[in-house]
């Protein structure tokens, strides 16, 4: 059963189209990684499933109902959460506050879901009454993280969860991705670290010109020879 | 000397209480409301209306701060709304321009003339050596501190002070969380229009009212919410207090006149030498 689907998506900014008929999908339980060059609209998709861009043609899929053109707070109800790439936590909340932003829509006890947080991310649950614009870069991002799972989403929307970090904190980061999808959790996934994103993804999509070019196990893709030359670096 | 502070003292709480609604407007909806003294002056005279009605004071208070909350959301809804995409200079031009029709709208009913709530001479009490206050006066502090602490836990202990707070680091982000943005605006419009209210009808109080007194008192609120860090409530009640006692104890020195004088020149001072205030710059709202 596929928790998300596109289909022929097109979408931009005004007259601009950034997107011009991207078709993907992510079944539950897998982890899905969209690479590509830059400006190729991998963020635009992300913003366009989770409704922060007006789509202008094309439908989405959420767990079978159309959810094309719908707002983010009416996603989030449905199971739905993404982490933006940058600027991803509020600054001058403490880390549990954060948390509890988090599960704002929620009306019932969230202690378990943030104690489960805290024991996924231990290095945050050290500092839940710092303020988090103290936290380093890879802090901020394990709480960002954390932040969207307190709605105990189906599917995780993740935009560059690597951007930004040091190889050390990158990998860790990667780590703690692959624990949440164990628990269960869908992930879709754009990443610029193309070739760390396909080595753990189940399938993977290259986006080039808003549209899907190559579509594969992450396995084959990183086998691709012509994959390999155009956007893997050549290695 | 002392009497002065204690005036200055009296007349920061006013200050102080206008300065947090719009020090609050400023951080979530990112736009300077020059319509805050003018919400003061209008809940003064409602008040002023239902007073006069017979009603008991509370009850006149607690009337018009309901009223003046209906009439702000109603604003933001039918004016501000549509302008909030476009940028803040066009909601600061709406904002002046609801200023001016509040203000028309008060000398419509009720006239050009100082209106009082009551013509009784109040006494003042000996407080301490130096210090005479009245009933009123000593009211006004107290009720402005414990609207202070209450200002504080709604925004620290409360889901949806939590959630203003958020929506003043990064309104983008709030929404993406799922955070109902439109009850925030509500909620922010709705504490700070009550807390304009209060300090306006403390202003009538203390100096009779006129339909100008709002506008006039525009130039204090700004300054306070500059001196503290425009976005936040704790410094806009600090620069409330500084710029209230600063404003009087200058007029031991200093003709009375030039009050506003000194208002500003603070605010000067403020923007050329710490231009993020005392409570800005470490990125925290609190």
């Amino acid at each position: 059963m596929a928790i998300l689907e596109v289909k022929d998506l097109v979408s931009g900014y005004s007259e601009v189209m950034i997107l011009n008929g991207v078709s993907i999908h992510c079944s539950d339980n897998e982890i899905v990684s969209i690479i590509g060059p830059n400006g190729a609209g991998k963020s635009t998709l992300m913003k366009s499933i989770f409704g922060l861009i007006n789509v202008k043609q094309g439908s989405v899929f959420f767990d079978g109902k159309p959810i094309t053109g719908m707002r983010a707070n009416q996603l989030v109800k449905m199971g739905m959460s993404y982490v933006p790439q940058e600027k991803n936590v509020f600054p001058s909340l403490t880390v549990e506050e954060n948390l509890q932003m988090g599960g704002f829509i929620r009306n019932d006890d969230i202690t378990p879901s943030m104690e489960k947080v805290f024991e996924l991310f231990p290095f945050i649950a050290d500092r839940r009454k710092s303020v988090s614009g103290t936290l380093s870069g890879g802090g901020r991002q394990m709480l960002a993280l954390g932040r969207a799972l307190m709605l105990e989403p189906k599917l995780l929307l993740l935009d560059e969860p690597s951007a930004g970090l040091a190889p050390l904190v990158r990998d860790e980061i990667f780590g703690k991705v692959m624990e949440i999808r164990q628990s269960g959790v869908a992930i879709l996934m754009v990443e610029q670290n193309a070739k760390k994103a396909l080595e753990m993804s189940d399938r993977g999509y290259v986006l080039v010109m808003g549209k899907n070019r190559f579509e594969d196990t992450g396995e084959a893709l990183l086998a691709n020879p012509e994959v390999g030359r155009l956007y893997l670096g050549g290695a | 000397m002392l009497q002065l502070i204690a005036n200055g003292i009296i007349f920061g709480s006013i200050i102080a209480l206008g300065a947090i609604g719009l020090t609050m407007v400023y951080g979530i909806l990112k736009f300077a409301n020059f319509a805050h003294g003018d919400t003061m002056s209008l809940g003064a005279y409602l008040a002023l209306l239902f007073f006069n009605l017979q009603l008991p004071f509370p009850i006149a208070v607690a009337l018009s701060i309901v009223v003046s909350i209906a009439i702000a959301i109603l604003i933001d809804r039918y004016l501000y709304r549509f302008f909030r995409k476009t940028g803040p200079i066009i909601l600061l031009i709406s904002s002046v321009g609801v200023a001016l029709f509040l203000r028309n709208v008060i000398l419509l009913f009720w006239g050009p003339d100082l209106s009082y709530y009551t013509r009784e001479i109040r006494v003042g009490i000996q407080i301490l050596p130096g210090i005479r206050l009245n009933t009123f006066e000593i009211l006004t502090i107290i009720v402005t501190g414990f609207l202070i602490v209450l200002v504080h836990l709604f925004l620290k202990k409360t889901k949806i002070g939590k959630a203003m707070r958020a929506s003043s680091d990064n309104m983008d982000l709030a929404e993406v969380v799922g955070i109902d943005t439109q009850r925030v605006i509500t909620w922010t419009w709705s504490v700070g229009t009550a807390l304009a209210v209060v300090g306006g009808i403390m202003l009538g109080v203390e100096n009779g009212l006129r339909p100008p007194m709002g506008w006039e008192l525009l130039l204090p609120l700004f300054a306070a919410a500059i001196l503290g860090g425009i976005g936040h409530p704790y410094g806009a009640m600090a620069g409330g207090m500084i710029i209230g006692v600063a404003q009087e104890v200058s007029t031991g020195f200093i003709s009375t006149a030039y009050k506003p004088a000194v208002a500003f020149i603070i605010m000067i001072l403020v923007l050329l030498i710490r231009p993020q205030g005392i409570f800005g710059g470490s990125k925290r709202w609190i």
